[in-house]
This record gives C-alpha cells, structure tokens and sequence, in this order.
C-alpha cells in the first residue's frame, strides 16, 4: 500500500480534476486497500466488497471535477473525508436496495487476503480475530461501529472521522473510548 | 415561590464525570494516535491498568484489520468518463419537487426558484442568457425559455416551426462552441439539434397521415353523404390544409432566405475544415466534421419536408 502525502494527493487531484486519468490510478492504488478494508469490516464479503470499492472509485471519477478544496477560513472536507463519504453512501445505498444483511464468506476468503504476516499461525490468529471482532461489532451502536471502522480499518485522522461523520472531535474521542470499551472484554479472554 | 431546576441541579452534579470522561478519552485517543503510528509498543504496556487495557485491545483490533491486505484490482481506465454537465432543466425539477412530500426546505426552495424567476426578468438576465452557450452560467435560462415557449404552444404545428427555431439555434451555439475551442460542450448543442429536428419531422410526418386520412374519407364517401356534410368535412380538410401550407410555406422560406442562416455556417465549416491539412488530427477538426455533417443533413431534411409537401398537393 503506498502512502501519499496530503500535498502529493491534492495534485493528484487537481491532475484528475482536468483530465489525467493516470493521477486518478495513482489516487485509486493510494486509497484501494483502505477502502477496501472499510467495506470489507461492514459486508465480509470479498466479491461484494471488491465490487463496492471499484463502484466508489467510477463515482469518485465522475464526480472530482465537483470536488472543492478547503479555502482559507473554510473548513471544507479533505480529499479523503471525500472519498470515504462516498464509499460510506455507496453501503447504504448498496443495504437499502438490497433490503437484506449479506451472507459472510469470510471463512472462505484466499489466502492471499492475509498475507501481512509470513506466520501461518499469526495468520490464523489474526483471521480468528478479525473474525471476532467483526461478530462481536454488531454489538456496538451505529455510531461507535462507524469510528471504529474508521479509525482503524479506514486510518482516518480524528477530524477526518468527525467531518465523514459530521462531528466534532470530542464526540469522536467519546465514542472510540465507549466502543473499545465494549470490545475489551471479548478480545481479552 | 422558590423553583427548583432540576435539570440544572443534575448538571452540576454530574459536572464532574464528564470531566474525568472527557481527560479519559483525550488520555486514550492520544495512546490510539501513538498506536495507529506504530509509536507504542504494546509489550511494554501494563495490563492491570484500565486505560492500558483498552490500548492493548485497540492494539489487536489495529492488528487484525490491518491484517485484510486485498490484491489490487486493476482500473479500466479508458472506461472512465467524466459525466457532461446535464443544463439544469427547472421543469424537471419542479417535477421531483411535487413527487415528494413538500418540506420545509422544499417550501423554501420552491420560493427561492419563483424569486430567481420573478428577479430574472426584472435584472436583465434574460438578455444575457439569450446569448449563453452550453456550459456557460446562465445557458440553463436559454433552455427554461425554450422549453416554456414549446410549452405554451397549442397548435402541433406551431410546435413543430419552434422545434425546428430551436434545432437552427443549436447550430449557431455549436459554431461559437468550435470557434471558442470549447469542444466538449458542443455535444450538448448536437444532441439539441438532434432532437428537435426529429420532434419536427414527427409531428409534421403526423399531421400529413392526418390531413392525408382525411382527404381519402372524402373522396371515398363523395357519392354517400349530402353536400352539406361534405362541405363540413371539406372545411375541415382546408383548415388542416392552411396549417400545414404555411408550415410548407415557412420551411421554404427558410431554405430559399437561408433566414436561420443555416447554408452560410455549412459554407463557412467546409472552408475552415478544408484549411486543416489532411494528416492532422484534432478536435478542432473533429467538431467542424460533424458540424458540416449536421447542418448539411439539416438542409437535406428540410429540403425532404419540401419534397413531402409538393407530393401532397399533387394528390390534393
């Protein structure tokens, strides 16, 4: 996953905003995994998540000629608070037509999927985990779901949580404590 | 009397955990920020203590997410197009608004869309609208008056002569789009030429099977009905007759006077075509292609409109 800095993103998109479609592949390999994640930890569904991520980049290209820079004194949305608004939109979207929780495949995802440790025991811990804490997500509040996916799946800043999510920083903070807090004794045993 | 302000006097109370809960959650979140930039070690941290335990399962939940690595899918870039900026068609949106249910906002919003009309007319923007072109601020007034002007017309054949205006407008836009070097806007103008000049054809195509219809019945009950039906029924056929002579008679007039200046801009698009050397490639180039293919193809089917009307007095 290469990681960008904001000045590199923001040329990226300004190259995109008049026609580059080679910056707007560089934007879409800086921010695929973690989209991917984000959708990934809401569906668990590989294929679905793979389609929804692509979907979320096909909109974010014909929308970034619409996509404002924060001005001076304007606390407008970053590129990405942008894009994960919509990847965020495109789930709800996705739930509302489809009117039903999707089936998890999550047992039967590659290998390849968990491939950040080399261990084939870290990766079976890990997978058990992830598989854990996805369940055990559900029962959060919407909203304490939200962050935490966020923040640690999306590795969205604070205010870029509280922006997506039309917050300010302090209810952010609460709510990450507050959601952690109800996982702690799941992961710990 | 003394009131007691019990939510006040709950405030107070609680005042003081929501000060412990707030330096809590700046305490945590700061861990998390060291965490999620790999500046903590989670190894070094005390179990036993509460805010170590919630890092420590922030740590595992970083871990395991961390650990959904996906291979990227490649993007299909050439597949990728910008969407055209649509010009804003307010009859549209008039029509969602009255589909759902009428809020508020959309009370204001309805408000804002009568004043923005109402003030319109008053400052002048209709003037300088009559100018726009496609992608300009104001062409979506251009396109309002067009449509309200079809709008207001009862007769189909009145119709059909505003149709085929606003066809010979969109021409004349594409010509300033090309000479102005904006290229994709002028598919904008295209697809109004296009789509007026077939409403045109239809409804005039129409109105001749009508008059034509009528006409048969006529003669084929000329020996039938008393003389007094067939005078009604001959009035009948003239009035249909006298719309669709002076829509014949407006066509030709067009083509005889060039009055929407149609053959001049195809002349002058061929010559400016013909100056591009044959090897180069451009948009420039492209956009008077298709542009001397419109317009010629406009004369063509007003000349097909002049042909159908001779046929039709022939058998008259």
């Amino acid at each position: 996953m290469s990681n960008l800095t904001k000045e590199q993103i923001n040329q990226l998109v300004l190259d995109s905003q008049k026609g580059n479609k080679e910056s707007f592949v560089k934007i879409y390999e800086n921010f695929y995994v973690r989209i991917f994640r984000y959708i990934y930890v809401k569906c668990s569904n590989v294929q679905e998540s793979e389609n929804l991520t692509q979907e979320v980049f096909i909109k974010a290209f014909k929308a970034i000629s619409s996509f404002q820079f924060k001005q001076d004194g304007n606390n407008g949305p970053s590129f990405s608070s942008w894009i994960f608004t919509i990847a965020r939109n495109q789930i709800i979207d996705f739930y509302r037509k489809n009117n039903t929780k999707m089936e998890s495949y999550m047992d039967n995802i590659q290998e390849e999927y968990w491939s950040v440790s080399e261990d084939l025991e870290d990766k079976l811990d890990n997978k058990l985990k992830l598989n854990k804490i996805i369940k055990n997500m559900e029962k959060l509040t919407a909203l304490q779901k939200e962050v935490i996916n966020l923040r640690f799946a999306a590795q969205m800043s604070l205010s870029e949580t509280a922006k997506i999510l039309n917050k300010n920083e302090n209810s952010i903070k609460s709510l990450q404590h507050s959601g952690i807090k109800k996982l702690r004794d799941i992961l710990n045993d | 009397m003394i009131k007691f302000n019990f939510k006040k006097l709950f405030r107070l109370f609680s005042n003081h955990k929501n000060v412990h809960d707030k330096k809590l959650d700046e305490e945590f979140n700061n861990g998390i920020e060291k965490l999620l930039n790999s500046e903590i070690q989670t190894q070094s941290l005390d179990p036993n203590k509460n805010l170590n335990q919630l890092l420590i399962t922030a740590s595992k939940i970083t871990k395991s997410f961390k650990s959904i690595n996906p291979t990227i899918k490649p993007l299909n870039i050439h597949q990728l197009e910008p969407v055209q900026n649509k010009p804003i068609d307010f009859i549209d949106v008039i029509k969602k608004i009255s589909q759902t249910k009428f809020l508020s906002n959309q009370l204001v919003l309805s408000i804002s869309m009568i004043l923005i009309l109402i003030s319109s007319s008053t400052f002048g923007l209709h003037h300088s609208s009559k100018n726009s072109l496609p992608g300009d601020n104001l062409y979506w007034i251009k396109t309002f008056e067009e449509n309200i002007s079809l709008k207001t017309k009862r007769n189909n054949l009145e119709k059909a002569k505003k149709h085929l205006e606003i066809s010979a407008s969109g021409v004349h836009e594409m010509k300033q789009l090309i000479d102005k070097q904006q290229f994709t806007e002028t598919e904008i103008a295209l697809n109004k030429i296009q789509e007026n000049l077939t409403t045109a054809g239809k409804i005039y195509n129409k109105q001749i099977n009508y008059s034509l219809q009528n006409l048969i019945n006529l003669k084929l009950n000329h020996l039938q009905i008393s003389t007094t039906s067939m005078n009604q029924l001959a009035s009948t056929n003239s009035i249909e007759n006298k719309e669709l002579i002076e829509l014949q008679n407006y066509i030709y007039s067009s083509i005889e006077k060039d009055t929407w200046e149609i053959k001049s801009i195809l002349n002058s698009s061929c010559r400016n075509l013909l100056k591009i050397p044959d090897n180069e490639i451009n948009d420039e180039k492209n956009s008077y292609k298709i542009l001397c293919k419109t317009t010629l193809s406009y004369q063509i089917f007003l000349l097909s409109l002049k042909h159908t009307s001779h046929n039709f007095s022939n058998i008259n």
